[in-house]
């Protein structure tokens, strides 16, 4: 048997049986790269007062246009808000669209209270494959907290090394049809719970609750913690992450809700 | 008109696909967290820049790149902690159990050198042309080919008789 022929499945089988925290990944990147931004946006005004003085102490005469570009800090591009993904992005089939992150916040809606109140929602999706969101609710004690849920198509199975090495730390074996459980590990994060829950059909809902407001794109403080423990019960969650409504195809109206609330509250 | 990627949009979409590379690529969970926050770091800090100059692609292409470069150069620095496994399973379970495979998996790919490996992952795990892979890691063509060979002899000599068993399951 040819080894190439039966290594790339070999690495993909081994590849999808990682549990992997993206939220957490995607939280700590951004404020590394905030960090990363100043210090070189620092260096960089640094170098260019340094290199005016050095043409200012000379002789050379002193332009004050160029000293004024010099010394500007370096403009800041807004990055463009990413609203074509809120509502249905392909003709209905059956009634049903692809969900996408507006989507997810449109059937987290119909499993929560109607009194909750949703704000600062930011979400994504991958027609069919995977649907991304994070959205904070506030179930009228106003003390919000951000929920973040990702739905996925594809797994493989988790199945985690054995022995005492990090990996097998790191990795939790999940049965299927059974929600698996945790609390929210490390990272400074305040109190908060991960719920992991993959069906028979081969996808997974992973849905996090924080005891504050997650921010990944605020440079000093990713999380303000609002409340000692996250709302609600962990049981409310877990019957929340089970729902049968987790889909990657989902009934327009559903969709449509999903799309006009998230334009209405979008970060 | 193709709209522009947010940040937080791309990042949460490739998060997974960038971990799995990097995971296979240096055979330790943490070690592959901190990769990929620090590629995703540095496509944080130059963004707007990123997003006027490339589409879609272009910005995947980028990620593995700085993935691949965090990599290489983490294992020149000798930083890592990484622990390799010296020995294989003696006996890797029977088909249908396969709870050692990526145990299995890593421990034989972490007895490859480190650029080895990357040729190994970006080869057969992304399915990258030879081409490509020389592009993302800045040598030649006829130097990925050598790499592939001997990655593919090595990891043909280190499975031995256990390979057959491997790939059934």
């Amino acid at each position: 048997m040819d080894i190439e022929a039966d290594l790339s499945r070999l690495l993909g089988a081994g590849a999808d049986q990682l549990n992997i925290p993206v939220q957490t990944i995607v939280a700590e990147a951004t404020v590394r790269g905030r960090r990363l931004r100043r210090r070189r946006r620092i260096t960089r005004a640094v170098g260019a007062a340094a290199a005016v003085v050095l043409i200012t102490g000379g002789v050379a005469a002193f332009d004050p246009d160029t000293f004024n570009r010099s010394q500007a800090p370096a403009a800041s591009t807004a990055s463009p808000t990413a609203l074509s993904v809120l509502g249905p992005t392909d003709p209905p089939v059956n009634g049903k669209v692809a969900t996408t992150g507006a989507g997810l916040l449109g059937i987290l809606a119909e499993l929560l209270p109607d009194s909750t109140r949703f704000t600062s929602f930011t979400g994504s999706g991958f027609q069919d494959r995977s649907a991304t969101m994070r959205v904070d609710v506030d179930f009228g004690d106003h003390l919000p907290s951000t929920v973040t849920v990702e739905l996925r198509k594809d797994w493989v199975k988790d199945v985690c090394p054995v022995g005492d090495s990090p990996q097998a730390h790191a990795c939790t074996d999940i049965p299927v049809g059974e929600l698996h459980q945790e609390s929210f590990p490390g990272n400074a994060l305040p109190h908060s719970y991960r719920f992991l829950f993959k069906r028979k059909d081969g996808s997974a809902v992973e849905l996090a609750v924080y005891s504050g407001q997650l921010r990944p794109a605020h440079y000093d403080k990713p999380i303000t913690q609002t409340r000692q423990e996250p709302p609600q019960t962990p049981k409310f969650w877990g019957d929340v992450a089970k729902s049968p409504l987790w889909s990657l195809r989902i009934p327009v109206d559903t969709a449509r809700d999903g799309a006009n609330r998230a334009s209405a509250i979008q970060e | 008109m193709q709209r522009a990627l947010d940040f937080e949009e791309f990042a949460s979409t490739r998060t997974r696909r960038l971990f799995q590379v990097a995971y296979l690529m240096c055979g330790d969970w943490h070690q592959a967290q901190d990769l990929v926050q620090t590629a995703l770091a540095k496509m944080f800090s130059v963004w707007p820049r990123l997003q006027r100059r490339e589409d879609e692609a272009g910005l995947d292409a980028y990620a593995r790149t700085v993935l691949l470069r965090s990599y290489l150069s983490q294992r020149r620095l000798k930083r890592s902690t990484e622990v390799v496994l010296a020995d294989l399973p003696d006996n890797p379970q029977p088909a249908g159990h396969g709870s050692d495979l990526r145990l299995t998996l890593t421990a034989a790919l972490g007895q490859l050198p480190p650029r080895n490996r990357a040729v190994v992952v970006l080869r057969y795990l992304e399915d990258h042309s030879i081409e490509a892979v020389a592009d993302m890691m800045g040598i030649s063509a006829g130097a990925v080919k050598s790499l592939n060979t001997r990655s593919l002899a090595r990891l043909r000599d280190i499975l031995g008789d256990d390979r057959e068993l491997l790939f059934r399951l």
